[in-house]
């Protein structure tokens, strides 16, 4: 029982610790070596947020748009790739599921900087609808995966039998298989939303600074001396995942019981 | 014949991003690296890039570095990851819910997860301050340099707090299926801890950690956020080093960008081999996310 109760409070330092961390630095303006505790306390980084909240709100709200977005258009184009990697066996289909999963597993850098100059030529680039874009290249496999599991998880009969009851190809489709697949659209969505909100790089290359995100406001922070404002402002950065999923959990819940399903 | 035209029309959604946006970005890159396509400028030898690459020291230092912080960053994540999702599954039932904790790494982004490692492991950082409170060190400078290291330590702390966690999910989800009387039994036919973990849970989880491995080692080889949070020191990871020669140098010297992200592919792609080739081995019903 001893070595369990070390079990858990390694799990909590190793994990609980540096988001506790980012919280005591946000209200220490002052703490440097060797203060293994702050001295000083105070609410300068707060007074910062509250008087830079018109930069910070844009910047979230633009973030948390582009990653809806993504999530969205993956959502649409791999609904039905999905149904033929579930359902359809056939030559090399394995071979071509594998291959499709290639944009989240390389680098992305390998193919964003050839698709710069592709955007750049066709007006995608510095736009929001290109970072939407190279954003949803970058996480689609996530998300394919996601909704072939499920259409695997509970199998065809569903839809033939809405089909047998004269549903039509539409109907079956937004009032059978989306709400079964409502899990893995969940789980995939998590995934691509959280890589789409925490992108650095893409953001910066495509978006090209004009299209404001949340991840490029913080960035110049994390290099300098403002340790406060970086704590806080990086403390911001988890709460939005984190009341987004709390939201769609509760939101879950209430849904199933309405449905009366049982998870 | 009809069959296959409506498989064809299905899967056409996902071939538009794979096709005009990831495969014509990597053609790109490829004839970029080559000198052509490159805004009307012209290359008398097309192979420049390439030569300048191969000929140059920095290059293969860097790509020495970056296989090392690539290897053991995917190392200590599979083990940590492992070590902590299975003592996460043996806690009692009222217990387990501390296991949540795990999760907050997921959250967090990549370049946050560098600003962490800076705040605990700087020379004026929480580590040095407590390690000279703690009579270990006596300054500044006697406390390690893992910032700014020629080992990139820095960068292989701060992917391990990254992506534990997303060990700690994939493993997970195997140990859930895994039988626990398999446990009790070996327990009481007088098998040690280590042993059971060695010769009973390993195995069961070996296609799991090679399939995460393979995919968190492609991850960390071309990443780019965390080191460049972090600042390298020369020569820097591949990816610092394509940022240099595609933002801050002569527009002439592009391909040699070019040519670099070409090389992490081409090893990605290797990689990648090796991961399809694993994961045809686990059953289509265990591929869950």
């Amino acid at each position: 029982m001893i070595s369990k109760r070390i079990f858990i409070l390694f799990l909590l330092l190793f994990f609980a610790l540096p988001p506790v961390v980012l919280l005591i630095y946000s209200f220490a303006p002052v703490w440097n070596y060797p203060d293994v505790i702050p001295t000083k306390f105070g609410t300068g980084s707060l007074s910062f947020v509250f008087t830079q909240r018109n930069d910070i709100i844009l910047s979230l709200a633009s973030s948390f748009t582009y990653s809806i977005a993504a999530v969205l258009l993956t959502i649409v184009i791999t609904i039905f790739p999905a149904q033929v990697f579930a359902r359809r066996k056939f030559k090399g289909s394995l071979l071509l599921e594998t291959i499709l999963l290639a944009p989240a597993l390389l680098p992305s850098m390998s193919f964003a900087m050839g698709a710069h100059y592709v955007f750049l030529k066709t007006g995608l680039s510095d736009s929001f609808i290109g970072l939407v874009l190279i954003l949803s290249t970058m996480s689609y496999p996530y998300m394919l995966r996601a909704l072939t599991a499920g259409f695997i998880a509970y199998g065809e009969e569903y839809a033939i039998c809405s089909e047998n009851l004269g549903a039509g190809f539409f109907r079956t489709l937004i009032q059978v298989e989306l709400p079964l697949l409502l899990p893995s659209i969940v789980s995939g969505g998590t995934i691509v939303f959280l890589v789409s909100f925490s992108e650095y790089f893409l953001v910066f290359l495509i978006g090209g600074g004009i299209v404001p995100s949340y991840s490029g406001y913080l960035f110049p922070f994390l290099n300098s001396s403002e340790l406060s404002i970086a704590s806080l402002l990086t403390l911001i950065f988890l709460l939005v995942p984190f009341l987004l999923f709390l939201g769609i959990e509760i939101f879950l819940k209430g849904y199933y019981r309405r449905r009366f399903i049982q998870i | 014949m009809k069959n296959s035209v409506k498989i064809l029309f299905k899967l056409s959604p996902v071939a538009v991003p794979f096709m005009f946006i990831f495969m014509s970005g990597i053609v790109l890159t490829a004839m970029q690296s080559f000198g052509l396509m490159l805004y009307g400028y012209k290359y008398e030898d097309h192979f420049f890039a390439y030569k300048n690459l191969f000929t140059e020291m920095w290059f293969y230092h860097s790509l020495a570095l970056t296989l090392f912080a690539a290897f053991f960053s995917s190392l200590l994540s599979v083990i940590s990851g492992v070590f902590i999702s299975y003592n996460i599954w043996r806690l009692p039932a009222t217990m387990k819910k501390y296991g949540i904790v795990s999760r907050i790494p997921l959250i967090l982004p990549h370049i946050g997860a560098g600003f962490l490692v800076i705040l605990f492991f700087s020379r004026s950082g929480i580590f040095s301050s407590a390690s000279t409170a703690l009579g270990l060190t006596s300054g500044i400078d006697d406390f390690p340099g893992i910032l700014y290291s020629r080992y990139a330590l820095d960068i292989i702390l701060a992917n391990v707090y990254k992506e534990t966690p997303f060990v700690i999910v994939m493993v997970y989800a195997v140990l859930l299926k895994t039988d626990l009387r398999l446990i009790q039994t070996a327990s009481m036919l007088g098998a040690s801890p280590g042993r059971i973990f060695f010769r009973i849970i390993l195995p069961a989880l070996m296609p799991i950690i090679n399939t995460v491995f393979i995919i968190i080692f492609v991850y960390n080889f071309g990443s780019f956020e965390i080191p460049y949070v972090l600042g390298s020191s020369k020569p820097g990871l591949l990816s610092i080093r394509v940022y240099d020669y595609f933002f801050q140098k002569d527009l002439s010297l592009r391909p040699v960008a070019m040519a670099i992200l070409m090389v992490i592919f081409i090893f990605s792609m290797t990689f990648v081999y090796i991961y399809s080739r694993v994961i045809s081995k686990i059953d289509i019903r265990d591929r869950k996310l």
